[in-house]
């Protein structure tokens, strides 16, 4: 199944987007409003490709969400109920951060299920 | 010595197809297919770490001609005065006990893709079932005349490969009589890393305010404005280095006077005490056989991270022709590399590759020893496209510089450093 990003991201990002993009490095270059809809592939729910979204979490969070130290939590062996309201939280606004808010508008509700399912499954 | 690019491409197509047909053999050595990753930046040791830890019958294979890993990230910090070489510096032997990855330290000259091998400067060969490529960047020379010699390459560098020059530059500051100028110059883009030039200058100007009051930093730039963060680096500059910074649009340095330590601009000429000078970069030169883009760049099938022009090579990091949105950096890199080992995965054992890779970025930038900003994004894979493309609505930037945010960037150096090497 394809989904364009239009239909399969909320509403709510549409008017985030231009401001977003100009800010980016080379994201200039991106669609104008008149282009044909991006057409992103659906999520690879698949047990590996879960794992490579997880670790897509990795820089910051440590390999399989297991934190090599610092102040950024580790994500391995966690709640994950709680991961995927924190995921929420970020992207609808409800909890402050510096960068969780921008990369949470990156990802689908069902993903979050998974890398919540995903690093509740990893050893801390 | 690199493939020479017309007998490879004459046998490319049939060495494609005997790839196929070896993927996922069994009649293999001992240890399984054989992947060599040659490159062990952000990008290959990445690759040769998550091959391992995903698929430990892989016998994997890392080639990298120095001794250690040393992060370009946070290098600027060395130059301002707040980290040493040895804080950026990250051995790979975890990589080679705990994970089983064979460190070769070498200088790999050429790929034989008939063959299958790939060869070493010493005469070694390295045989391979897959072959991964994250060369990193190469200097273009050739286009400031005044630069050419050997006197003028002592002394004029681009530390934009974090290592002994950056610890050379350092010390060319240090000598620097206060009151003096220094003078970085940034090619236009795409280059490695787009917010370092605009943070190598806070760094300097901080040393600079702390040690040396009289002098200055004057950027240089051949692009008509700030390439990452503008407002924020722009920012900074006018409150933290008020009248030490000059930041100077559409410059692009021409030609070289090692004499007078003048750069020649297309309207103007420049002086100054200490030249930093960033030439236009390439993909690295074990990978010219296919670079594809603009004489200067590979373009890859974002699913498998195998080359444009022939599949059964794999790259990946600052080499490529990045897609829309897509920052050159060592997060990125780190991204590139765990996509590319998922898929030679699948592709040694005959199975599909991931139709739906994910990638994120984000680039923390020092404007001070102490203060951060950040660029952050989420790419996806467009399938009418077919590339890479940011998630919209996601991404962004810091609101200011803040202090809270340095703390999460040692953090990220630790966690992403351990990810890379184990």
């Amino acid at each position: 199944m394809r989904l364009a990003a239009r239909t399969a991201m909320p509403i709510v990002f549409l008017a985030m987007i231009f401001p977003a993009l100009a800010d980016t490095p080379g994201g200039t270059a991106a669609t104008s409003p008149a282009a044909p809809a991006t057409v992103f592939a659906s999520p690879n729910l698949t047990a590996a490709g879960v794992r490579s979204m997880a670790a897509t979490c990795a820089p910051c969070h440590g390999t399989n969400g297991s934190s090599a130290g610092g102040p950024i939590p580790g994500l391995a062996g966690g709640n994950k109920e709680y991961l995927v309201s924190q995921m929420q939280a970020f992207r609808d606004g409800k909890r402050q951060a510096t960068v969780m808010q921008q990369l949470a508008r990156g990802y689908s509700d069902a993903e979050y299920a998974a890398l919540g399912d995903y690093f509740a499954a990893q050893k801390k | 010595m690199p493939v020479n690019r017309r007998a490879f491409l004459k046998s490319s197509g049939s060495a494609a197809l005997a790839t196929a047909a070896l993927g996922g053999c069994a009649a293999l050595p001992a240890g399984g297919p054989r992947v060599v990753v040659v490159g062990g930046g952000y990008g290959g040791a990445t690759a040769a770490r998550y091959l391992k830890m995903w698929a430990p019958h892989l016998s994997v294979t890392l080639v990298e001609r120095n001794t250690d890993f040393v992060s370009c990230p946070l290098s600027n910090l060395v130059l301002g005065g707040s980290k040493t070489m040895n804080d950026i510096t990250v051995s790979y032997e975890t990589l080679a006990k705990k994970y089983g990855v064979v460190v070769v330290r070498g200088e790999a000259s050429a790929v034989d893709v008939d063959k299958k091998v790939v060869r070493l400067a010493n005469g070694d060969s390295l045989p391979f079932d897959r072959v991964i490529l994250s060369p990193g960047v190469d200097f273009i020379g050739g286009e400031i005349p005044g630069l050419a010699g050997p006197e003028a390459q002592r002394r004029i560098l681009h530390a934009w490969k974090a290592g002994p020059q950056t610890l050379a530059l350092r010390k060319q500051l240090e000598d620097m009589k206060d009151g003096g100028v220094f003078a970085i110059s940034i090619p236009t883009v795409p280059y490695r890393c787009p917010p370092g030039p605009y943070e190598r200058a806070c760094q300097v100007a901080g040393y600079f305010k702390q040690s040396k009051p009289k002098s200055k930093v004057l950027i240089l730039d051949a692009n008509p404005d700030v390439t990452s963060k503008p407002a924020l680096f722009k920012k900074a500059w006018a409150d933290m280095y008020p009248g030490l910074i000059e930041y100077r649009p559409n410059s692009r340095v021409v030609d070289f006077s090692l004499q007078t330590m003048t750069a020649k601009m297309e309207v103007e000429d420049v002086r100054a005490d200490v030249f930093n000078i960033l030439p236009p970069m390439k993909a690295g030169a074990i990978a010219d056989p296919f670079i594809t883009a603009n004489k200067r760049w590979c373009e890859i099938n974002w699913i498998t991270y195998e080359a444009n022009n022939f599949p059964g090579v794999h790259l990946l990091g600052d080499a490529l022709q990045i897609a829309p949105g897509m920052p050159k950096s060592g997060h990125m890199a780190n991204a590139h590399g765990k996509t590319c080992a998922a898929a030679v995965i699948a592709l040694l054992a005959d199975e599909p590759p991931n139709p739906s890779p994910t990638l994120n970025n984000n680039c923390y930038s020092f404007v001070s020893a102490d203060k951060v900003v950040h660029v952050a994004s989420v790419h996806k894979y467009d399938e009418k496209d077919k590339t890479m493309k940011t998630v919209p609505g996601s991404g962004g930037l810091s609101p200011a510089s803040n202090e809270l945010e340095a703390q999460y960037a040692f953090a990220w150096a630790k966690n992403i450093w351990a990810d890379v090497l184990g």
